[in-house]
Parts: structure tokens; C-alpha cells; sequence
């Protein structure tokens, strides 16, 4: 008999505030949010696009990372009746790109100003300080997964917890996504010339670039024999494109292969997809490279939308932000407006939503695509009702 | 159970203080193209990833566009983001493109991914030292799915200058030799359960080993029954790690009173880095024989929070 893997039980943190009424609400305000940091420490002034998590401002880089991990975990486990033997055994599947990039930067900057004799860069452990933190504070213990790869790492997290489900490995599976500011990314991203100076518009004739955002996720999915819950993950697939180590290659082959095969795995066609979470960062070679993608697959492109331009690119996190996101919306019975977005690019020749739409039960492709060609696709099924998905 | 269809071993003691072995002639071996601006990690990833494909090749076994490709590392590409923290810090500039790319944990899987022509699934997993089990883990899920038919793990560790400062990542003694290391296997799922051991001969592929028993256990006791049940099939040798110094000698301490007979972490000539274990099951393995004389090779690894991860060679 098939197992589905459910949504159990969700939360979330990002610019738009902590849970999710605070996100859903600026979803449907159809606002794109901007706003910039002022970077010290480098010999040129530094006012860089960024968007905080509200609730970390101000915070050091280990006060983030707990404070937004331990808010989205417990808004996801609750009214889920998890006992200690479960949360021993659940496996943990962490997507990110930051890790403990903040936390390393922050000491070595205090080492090299206390002692700088003896200061070295990166005092950490590895990619550990997520899962140290969640066996200390939240006591889950079972086996842990920290992916890294680039803007698909909590894409592939999530992929990975689906298919322990399907194939009955375990009962329930722990997905995190979290992104938290640090020096490194913001500059890097600013290096490459690929940061936007005004709030993100993909897709848009005038689409610049990218604003970073700092977010966390967690998801709960649950096996079921018989289905329990309005919205589960159906499959999905991912791969690489070694086109170009900074992008897929612009004709979209690469991306609708993946797009077309996470179709396979769940079983459907092109006709069944009643719209698509578009990856959108708003730069011209992802943009282009998407909207080949989708004209090349879809005979009839079903609408399609974008959520950085309301929580910033939260690198890889967003695998975990904004299908957490999507989820909220489609319970709603909605679907959310591409905000951002004014002006038809003929070139692209695709247009995203930019009004709030109805949402129909059915099947929804979610897309990630990231740094070193990787990208990841995912198909999931909702038979929601408005309101019914949400948390007891 | 996985099937070993081919591995190879790229280790080296880094005995002279803050010198790393060249590699450069190895890199040119290993790449059908020129790669320019790649650091060492995603050096030691092709030519350990090479390295195992063309065992394979050696033995009619070649790579398609289902194989999977996993990399596992308790760092990553270390230096280079050490360096890129110096530079933003010390010298005050912005990340060059380059390097920030290089930073990427997944930029290496690319480059590898590049030079074999495989356009799947492609992940970088961590799990500190136990990323070698990690990924196996990975691995397994994605064959179990269907979603590729061979899985082409590696584990890497590179050496990062100056050793002073990795002793101290590591918690080592300023006089402990550090090590670096590149370790690949091919997998994939066995083909022939009913049979115990898998016929060493499938069609053309030969095998080396299997490697199964990806277990993790939370208490002594569930460790202590898996190894007699294992040990009841025959001898095997124990090869175990743990996080600090007495953690590792109150573990190996343990194996010993319960598991007398047993031989419990022989010499391999492998120095302490994070890769260890994966380095010594790909040592025992390499050139596809078991170095001890056909006995299985049992790991156990012990985290900082007291889990212990399990794996099980078999030769064939």
C-alpha cells in the first residue's frame, strides 16, 4: 500500500515576522519588501539590500540562529503529539547555505580584537550547529543531514525527507531551512555584482537582481496510510547542470529535465499542474533560463508565481521558506501575487501572476535552482479547504 | 545492503609542518579538461572521484546519467573560506567572485559532476565525521527510490595551512600529525538479496564488497547486541573513533571487555583527520582485496553527544 507523506505540522520566521499569520499576512498585502544595512569593516562604504528576520534584529549570530530556529520548531510541533521516543528517532534533514558563517566571522572578529596573536578564522566545529542545537534545546537526537548546496539545500533536504517516508524508513521526518545574516553571503553576492538596488521584480523587463533575506522553516512530515491531512509531498527530483558553474545553462534544458522528472516520480503531466512556485531571483541568467524551462514543458503555461520579492532570496533556506509559504496560501485557498513585477518582457515571453488568485485542489510544482547548476524540483497535492491545514 | 563496485584510497600524512603534498600532476590526470581557479578540496574531489571511476571502467563498469553523485565532509572547502574570513577582516576587502563561488560546499560536486558527464542528483552532505555514513545514507535512500541506479559516495578532507590553527578546529595536541584525505566508492543497491553473500560475480561487474549495517544507536546496549549479532557470523575487525581523547580510550575500553577475541583497531597507518573511517574502509578495500585476509571490517563512531554510527564491510 502507498504511504503518503503528509504536512503535518509547520512554522515559520522570516522579514515578514515570526508564524504564520505575520507571513501569510504579508503575502497578501501583494507588497515587496525592501530594505538596506550599512556593512562596516571595508575600506568602501556599504549600504547593501538586505532582509532581516524581524525577529533577530539586532541579535548576534548565534542569538539568530536559535531564536529563529527555536520559534518556527515549536510553532511546527505544535498540536503534533510527538513522544520522546519519536523525536530520538526522527531523522533531521537541514537546509542551508550559512550555517555557522555568522557565528565563525563574529569570532574570529572578537578573537582578533582580544587577541589577535592567537585568533584564526572559522573556529567551529563544521556544519554542526544546528543539529548541536536541536539535540540540546529540543532533544532530537535521531540521525542528521546537513545539506550544502548553495540556493537548493533545503529543496534537496526536503526531498530527501519525502522519499524516507515513501519508502517507510522512518515515520515522521524533521525538515529545517534557515539562513541568517552573515558578512560572507552579503558580500559575496555584492563581489558578483548580482544584488538589486530596489525590492526584486522577477521576471520584470527591469528585473536587477537579487536582495538577500534571513529566514527560518521547519516542516513535519508524517507517513499515512490513508490520508489525514489536506496537502502532501508527492515526489520530486533534482540534478545538476554543468553548464556553468554560476548558472543553468539560459536555453532552460537543464531545469525542465528536472522539472519533467519530478512530473515522473509523481505521476503526473503537464496538464495536472494547476501552477508553479517559480524559483524567481530576478537576475537575468536564472530568470532566463526559468522561463525557457516553463515555455519549453507546459503546451499551455498554468499560472505561476514568485515570493522572494516579500522575503528576500533566503538562499538555502528557500527551499524550506517558501514551501512553507506556498502551503499557508494554497490552506487558504489561495494563490499568492507576484509582487515586484509591472513590465512584460517580451524576451522571457512569460508573465506571472500579479493579482491574488483562487487556488483549486490538485497538484502544484515548486522549483529551486542554485549555484553549481544544482536544481531541484517538487511536486505536491492539496486538497485543502481554507483553514483546514493549519495547526490545532 | 550496498554493493562495492569499485573505491579508491588518496590519503597523505601531512608530516612536514605547514606543507602540503603537490597534486598538481595528479589533478592533470584526472581531468579531461582544464579547470581553472579550484581550490584544494575541489582538487582532492576529482582526483579521488576519477581515481574510483576508472577502477570501474577497468572492470566494464562505466557511469550513466542515473548515477548519483554524494560528497561528504565534516569542512568543505575550509581554506578557502578561512581565507576569504583573513582577507574580509584583516585586509578589509570584499569577497572576489572566485573565491566566494569556491566557498559554496556544492561548487566541487560540480566541477566533478563536469568531468564524469553526470547530470543527476548531485548533493553535499556534513554530518562531522560521520559524514562518510551520511552520505552512504543518502545514497541508499536515493537507490531505494529508483531515482538512480549507482551512487558515486566520496569523502574528502583537505589539508589547510597553517596546521597550528586546524589542530586547534580539531582539538588536537600541537605534535599530532594531521592528515588529508580523498576516499570513493561506487555503489549500489544489492541485486541479489537471497543470496548471503552476494555472488562476487554479477554479470560483468565485480564485486569487492558490501557494505551494509549504516546504523546509529543511542545506547550501549542496542551497540552491544548489533555487534554480537554480527560477530556471531563471523570475525570481523573493530575499528572505532570518538570525539575527544577519553571518550575514544573509555569506548575502546568498552569494545574490549564485551568483544575480548575481537581484533580492535589494528594499525592502519592512518593519522587522525575527519575522514578517518571512510579512509580506512577504503584502505581495506583497495585494490579489491581486504587487506586483513577477508574479514569483515567493522566501524563505530562515537559524536560529541554520546550517538554511536555503525557501518559493515564485507569483502567478496
Amino acid at each position: 500500500m502507498a504511504i503518503h507523506c503528509e504536512l503535518h505540522g509547520y512554522g515559520i520566521s522570516s522579514t515578514l515576522g515570526q508564524g504564520v499569520a505575520a507571513n501569510l499576512q504579508g503575502l497578501l498585502s501583494e507588497k515587496a519588501q525592501f530594505n538596506t544595512l550599512e556593512i562596516s569593516g571595508f575600506d568602501e562604504e556599504l549600504h547593501l539590500p538586505y532582509l532581516e528576520a524581524k525577529a533577530a534584529r539586532s541579535l548576534s549570530a548565534g542569538q539568530r540562529m536559535e531564536i529563529l530556529l527555536d520559534a518556527a520548531i515549536t510553532e511546527a510541533f505544535t498540536g503534533c503529539e510527538l513522544t520522546e521516543a519519536d523525536k530520538n528517532t526522527l531523522p533531521i534533514f537541514i537546509g542551508s547555505s550559512s550555517y555557522g558563517t555568522g557565528l565563525g566571522e563574529e569570532l574570529y572578529r572578537s578573537a582578533l580584537n582580544t587577541s589577535p596573536q592567537s585568533a584564526y578564522p572559522l573556529p567551529l566545529g563544521g556544519f554542526d550547529q544546528i543539529s548541536s542545537h536541536l539535540q540540546k534545546q529540543h532533544r532530537l537526537r535521531g540521525q542528521d543531514y546537513a545539506f550544502n548546496t548553495a540556493c537548493t539545500s533545503s529543496a534537496n533536504a526536503l526531498l530527501s525527507a519525502i522519499q524516507s517516508i515513501q519508502l517507510g524508513v522512518s515515520e515522521y521526518a524533521l525538515v529545517v531551512g534557515i539562513e541568517t545574516f552573515n558578512i560572507t553571503s552579503l558580500t559575496g553576492f555584492y563581489g558578483m555584482q548580482l544584488l538589486s538596488n530596489q525590492a526584486m521584480s522577477p521576471f520584470d523587463k527591469r528585473r536587477n537582481g537579487l536582495v538577500l533575506g534571513e529566514g527560518c522553516a521547519v516542516l513535519l512530515l508524517k507517513a499515512s496510510a490513508t490520508r489525514q491531512k489536506p496537502l502532501i509531498f508527492c515526489g520530486g527530483a533534482s540534478g545538476c547542470d554543468t553548464f556553468s558553474i554560476s548558472a543553468s545553462n539560459p536555453d532552460g534544458s537543464h531545469i525542465a529535465t528536472v522539472m519533467q522528472q519530478a512530473m515522473d516520480s509523481s505521476q503526473v503531466g503537464t496538464d495536472d499542474i494547476l501552477a508553479i512556485k517559480a524559483h524567481g531571483t530576478a537576475s537575468p541568467l536564472n530568470d532566463d533560463g526559468e522561463a525557457a524551462a516553463m515555455r519549453s514543458l507546459f503546451q499551455t503555461l498554468p499560472p505561476f508565481f514568485a515570493l522572494k520579492p516579500y522575503i528576500g532570496h533566503t538562499l538555502g533556506a528557500c527551499g524550506a521558506l517558501e514551501t512553507v509559504l506556498t502551503a499557508v496560501c494554497l490552506d487558504q485557498g489561495k494563490i499568492p501575487a507576484t509582487a515586484g513585477f509591472n513590465d512584460y518582457d517580451e524576451k522571457l515571453g512569460v508573465r506571472p501572476i500579479t493579482a491574488t488568485q483562487r487556488a483549486g485542489r490538485g497538484y502544484y510544482m515548486l522549483n529551486y535552482f542554485g549555484f553549481g547548476g544544482n536544481n531541484c524540483s517538487l511536486i505536491i497535492h492539496t486538497d485543502s479547504v481554507a483553514g483546514s491545514l493549519a495547526n490545532a | 545492503m550496498l554493493e562495492v563496485l569499485a573505491t579508491s584510497h588518496y590519503y597523505s600524512n601531512l608530516a612536514q609542518e605547514n606543507t602540503l603534498p603537490d597534486i598538481q600532476e595528479a589533478l592533470q590526470h584526472s581531468c579531461k579538461e582544464r579547470f581553472r581557479r579550484i581550490d584544494r578540496f575541489t582538487r582532492l574531489c576529482l582526483i579521488g572521484s576519477a581515481a574510483c571511476v576508472n577502477k570501474a571502467a577497468a572492470n566494464n563498469i562505466n557511469l550513466d546519467n542515473q548515477t548519483g553523485l554524494y560528497i561528504g565532509s565534516r569542512y568543505a572547502a575550509l581554506e578557502t573560506t578561512a581565507n576569504v574570513h583573513r582577507q574580509m577582516m584583516t585586509a578589509r576587502q570584499i569577497p572576489k567572485p572566485a573565491h566566494f563561488i569556491n566557498t559554496l560546499s556544492n561548487s566541487a560536486g560540480y566541477y566533478v559532476a563536469r568531468n564524469l558527464g553526470l547530470p543527476g542528483k548531485n548533493l553535499f552532505i556534513s554530518r562531522g565525521d560521520t559524514s562518510f555514513e551520511a552520505a552512504l545514507n543518502l545514497a541508499h535512500l536515493d537507490l531505494q527510490s529508483g531515482q538512480i541506479n549507482q551512487a558515486l559516495v566520496g569523502v574528502v578532507e583537505e589539508g589547510t595551512v597553517p596546521f597550528a590553527e586546524h589542530r586547534m578546529r580539531l582539538g588536537l595536541d600541537e605534535n599530532q600529525v594531521l592528515a588529508e584525505g580523498s576516499h570513493w566508492f561506487l555503489v549500489r543497491l544489492n541485486q541479489s538479496p537471497h543470496l548471503t553473500p552476494p555472488a562476487a560475480n554479477t554479470g560483468d561487474a565485480r564485486l569487492i564488497a558490501t557494505i551494509s549495517g549504516i546504523n546509529m544507536f543511542l545506547q550501549n546496549k542496542q551497540l552491544e547486541h548489533w555487534l554480537e549479532d554480527v560477530l556471531s557470523a563471523g570475525e570481523a575487525s573493530i575499528f572505532t573513533s570518538a570525539s575527544t581523547t577519553a571518550a575514544f580510550a573509555e569506548f575502546e575500553a568498552q569494545i574490549k571487555s564485551c568483544f575480548p577475541s575481537t581484533m580492535l583497531n589494528p594499525p592502519t597507518g592512518l593519522h587522525h583527520y575527519p575522514a578517518r573511517i571512510a579512509g580506512i574502509v577504503a584502505k581495506m578495500l583497495e585494490n579489491g582485496q581486504a587487506v586483513t585476509t577477508n574479514q569483515s571490517v567493522i566501524t563505530i563512531q562515537q559524536d560529541k553527544s554520546g550517538r554511536f554510527f555503525t557501518t559493515l564491510s564485507k569483502p567478496c
